[in-house]
């Protein structure tokens, strides 16, 4: 505890304060369930855009990425660049505009208007399941960190973090989540801009770093790494990364579209995953360049014993009083602004292609508000429960790929034969989904390192790119094996038959307020 | 069939043509598609400029930092 500082303690304590304030504030915009899950379809492109980038900056990436950094080097950033910027813009030009145009709330419910219900509940479950386990990722990234900075126990850290995450999306949904995201955003990239400035002003400069680093570390300022590298081969990070894993994040991921579905305008949904592409370009900043200072100005390899500590050793030891703790109240804002997506996300999954779709049909759009609200509070205290299990992954980060890895490379299969391809139907989608699963979980073997067996699957970078052609090949075999979908019901949801004459935006206008 | 002999620049080959085949295709959208949903065909709302300049970047860093 000795590196906590009375004014490092004054600006983590008004941040943690503002931030629930801020968010109730919006309270009293929520009327209904679109107002909740969609802030009302009112966002302007810059708010989803600063969104999004909030959303996709956590706890994993502070921690995770930064250890990444220290172990792999430069490689790291290709989690932000070949891994994010293609597939962002493929999202907004490709995928974005049909999503907007079905008026769907969820990526399943647009695969349940383009395929079936099965379809559509399957992967609604699916999205679930994985989210609801990321939110114990975050929990647990939060009690790690707030532990080895603080120095609080890690159990209360997580309860402290959600109880403030849960105050102001409970009550605010997705409007306060955006907002409070933009705030978070800012307050992450002044904090980022503070460890940079001082991180080079101790290393001399990039020269300076890499002259100190090249020697020892010879591979550490390049982006690709041969390919018998066992974590970052460059051809897994072009076929893995590049084509499947960041599309399917980037195109297909419910805590990411649902802001642009929030959009205020066609445009505003497109520009918004633009916008965020350029912010995304500076995101190895934050998150890279911390690992790569510990490496090279930590003089005791004990120090970092394992690589997650790279960024708190980085707060810790190079930072001076009162900056440590604006950085570290970016470190906040990275858990609150992810966490907080991935609740609001996970709560409109489960009440518009769960509760809505099957238990209780027409109710009042009060009672799935209300609904809403409860399934929030619900995720949150699961997240709380499960964090702990997420440690007997080898690393936060991984942990997260891992889980990723299992369904990503099968639902981008179906998704992007869904928006290009009209052939492709019901049959097709379900059998290609579920091929995409089982053959990633038996190349994967994700069970052995839950159940602290020793490691032999294959690297997840390949099993995302095998499931998907798996995945895509099947859904295409038994799509030209049976019925075409109707032309009619296809109209406006396939790239290619989209017509902006105004009886295909009535038909999407009466699918959209037909809800579910 | 051994894949590791494949040189590290084949990396950066295939990256740089997969950002300049991403960036023209977004250059072949019809401003129409571009534009829709926007209050004005202003210079800087054009979504094809974005995605160049996003592309043109990319290839610089890939290039310079990529093998």
């Amino acid at each position: 505890m000795e590196f906590i500082r009375g004014y490092d303690l004054a600006v983590i304590i008004l941040f943690l304060a503002a931030i629930p304030v801020f968010g109730l504030f919006f309270k009293k915009y929520v009327k209904s369930e679109e107002d909740y899950f969609l802030a009302g379809r009112m966002l302007p492109f810059w708010v989803i855009g600063g969104s999004i980038i909030g959303t996709n900056i956590g706890a994993y990436d502070y921690v995770g990425a930064a250890g990444g950094a220290y172990r792999f080097g430069l490689a790291q950033a290709n989690y932000e660049w070949l891994g994010a910027i293609p597939a962002m813009i493929l999202s907004a030009m490709l995928f974005i505009p049909f999503y907007w145009r079905s008026g769907a709330y969820t990526v399943p419910e647009y695969l349940g208007k383009r395929y079936s219900t099965a379809v559509r509940t399957i992967e609604a479950i699916l999205w679930f399941l994985f989210l609801a386990a990321v939110l114990g990722v975050f929990f647990w990234a939060s009690g790690i960190m707030l532990k080895g900075y603080l120095g609080w126990d890690r159990t209360l850290s997580i309860w402290i973090v959600a109880f403030i995450v849960a105050l102001y999306t409970v009550t605010g949904g997705l409007a306060a989540v955006a907002i409070t995201d933009v705030v978070q955003i800012l307050v992450m990239l002044v904090g980022g801009l503070a460890v940079m400035v001082i991180g080079f002003s101790q290393t001399g400069g990039w020269t300076g770093l890499v002259a100190m680093l090249q020697p020892s570390h010879p591979n550490h300022f390049q982006l690709f790494l041969p390919l018998d590298n066992p974590d970052f081969p460059w051809l897994g990070i072009v076929l893995g990364l590049g084509l499947v894993l960041s599309p399917a994040w980037w195109c297909c991921h419910q805590a990411i579209i649902q802001r642009t579905l929030g959009a205020k305008s066609e445009w505003d949904a497109k520009a918004s995953m633009m916008g965020a592409a350029f912010l995304k370009m500076f995101v190895p900043l934050l998150v890279v360049l911390p690992g790569l200072f510990a490496l090279a100005l930590c003089k005791d390899p004990s120090a970092i014993a394992n690589p997650d500590q790279a960024f708190p050793w980085v707060m810790r030891n190079l930072l001076p009083a009162g900056l440590s703790g604006l950085v570290f109240a970016g470190f906040i804002a990275a858990l609150l602004s992810s966490m907080d997506a991935t609740i609001n996300s996970t709560a409109a999954l489960f009440t518009r292609d769960i509760y809505q779709k099957f238990m209780v049909k027409s109710a009042p759009d009060k009672h799935y508000l209300l609904v809403g609200r409860l399934v929030t509070v619900g995720l949150v205290l699961f997240g709380v429960w499960f964090a702990p299990i997420t440690d007997r992954f080898p690393g936060i980060y991984r942990a997260m790929q891992e889980l990723l890895t299992v369904f990503q490379g099968p639902t981008f299969a179906m998704v992007l034969l869904g928006v290009a391809w009209k052939r492709a139907n019901r049959w097709g989608a379900l059998v290609g989904l579920v091929g995409g699963v089982i053959v990633s979980l038996s190349l994967a073997k994700i069970w052995e390192p839950m159940m602290n067996m020793p490691r032999t699957g294959m690297n997840f970078l390949y099993v995302a790119w095998w499931s998907f052609v798996a995945a895509l090949l099947l859904n295409v075999i038994v799509s030209l094996l049976t019925k075409p979908e109707p032309i009619e019901k296809l109209r406006g949801l396939v790239y290619g038959l989209v017509r902006d004459d105004a009886s295909t935006q009535e038909v999407l206008k009466q699918r959209a307020e037909g809800g579910v | 069939m051994n894949l590791s002999g494949i040189p590290l620049y084949w990396g950066v080959i295939v990256t740089v043509i997969f950002y300049a085949a991403m960036g023209l295709w977004v250059c072949l959208n019809p401003g129409e598609y571009i534009f829709k949903g926007a209050p004005d065909r202003a210079r800087w709302r054009d979504l094809r400029i974005w995605a160049v300049i996003l592309a043109v970047t990319q290839i610089i860093i890939y290039t310079v930092w990529g093998k």
